[in-house]
């Protein structure tokens, strides 16, 4: 016998995208993650998971380097689709943050590939545990934010601590 | 930048939601979930310089928490709470473009599935067992957190 219903580990973060073509550009080939399948998810269980009759979509799981976690990113066909509100502020807005080894360097990839930020440059933390990490938040093609923090370079380590409360 | 640095990522953080009552979904992700709260702090406006510039919104107060996944050590939700900004429904449509969800693995999906119901949380299908493929004998529901958002439990095939 499996222990009680809890939590057991992370899978996935999922993004639904408008095109797929254009979110792979901005996932595998701007921040450098790693296609790992690309499918189509057709069939009466994701039917009913979705609680979307007639709905399908092709799915790409991407792997961010360095860890296990994965990014699966969705482009549904055959249902009607809206923009969702992507204003950090809304409740139910979702963003994943990711480490990066150069955050300036991305900015300035992401500027010229015609994508967005919400900050015109990385911002450095000064004060609380994150100090000397900089960050920014990317604006996906579709409007999704992707959190991007270069941790301090000098010392090994201890940034992941979250007895902090920065972004 | 050139040289060993290539300006790629290289390590998974945290996936953020923005709430409107985090107590509120404290009891979803710490008491149904069983996620384990690291942090929970309430910064206001003159501590609140970094987040103003990198997200551009300018609350009164954020009260942000941690929760970490377990049993990994580094993998962590965290949860936000603003006051005093204009803020509207986000829409958590799945199929809507730059919806997110984010899935977590559990051991007993059926445990977890009643918990919910049992906690007046909503899905938006029933638990489904995966009947053929790659992850056939796999059960799967996307829990609907009290904000909307959509949180998928996923018990793997048996082995």
């Amino acid at each position: 016998m499996m222990g009680g219903g809890k939590v057991v580990g992370f899978f996935h973060a999922g993004v639904t995208v408008q095109d797929m073509h254009a979110s792979l550009r901005f996932y595998r080939d701007l921040l450098g993650l790693e296609l790992i399948s690309r499918s189509e998810v057709a069939s009466f269980e994701a039917e009913a998971i979705w609680n979307l009759p007639g709905a399908k979509a092709e799915a790409a799981f991407l792997r961010v380097p360095g860890s296990d976690a994965l990014i699966e990113l969705f482009e549904f066909e055959g249902v009607e689709r809206h923009g969702a509100s992507a204003r950090p502020p809304d409740y139910g807005a979702g963003h994943f943050c990711l480490y990066v080894d150069d955050a300036a360097a991305i900015h300035a990839r992401l500027v010229k590939d015609g994508f967005g930020a919400r900050s015109e440059t990385p911002v450095e933390i000064t004060a609380s545990r994150l100090a000397g990490s900089k960050v920014l938040y990317a604006i996906d093609p579709d409007g999704y934010h992707v959190e991007l923090i270069e941790r301090p370079r000098r010392k090994q380590g201890p940034t992941k601590s979250t007895e902090d409360t920065e972004p | 930048m050139s040289g060993d640095r290539e300006a790629r990522t290289d390590g998974f953080f945290h996936i953020g939601i923005t709430v409107a009552d985090i107590d509120r979904s404290l009891v979803f992700y710490r008491d149904i979930l069983g996620l384990e709260v690291t942090s929970d702090t309430t910064r206001h406006q003159d501590e609140l310089s970094s987040l103003r510039t990198i997200i551009g919104v300018d609350p009164e107060t954020a009260r942000i928490a941690f929760l970490r996944v377990p049993p990994t050590d580094d993998v962590f939700v965290e949860l936000f709470q603003y006051t005093g900004v204009e803020q509207h429904p986000a829409s958590a449509r799945p199929w809507d473009i730059a919806a997110s969800h984010c899935c977590f693995y559990v051991h007993d999906a059926e445990e977890v599935y009643r918990r919910l119901l049992d906690g007046d949380h909503r899905t938006r299908g029933p638990l489904t067992t995966v009947a053929s493929g790659p992850h056939a004998g796999a059960k799967a529901a996307y829990a609907i957190d009290p904000d909307g958002y959509v949180v998928e439990i996923y018990q793997r095939a048996p082995q």
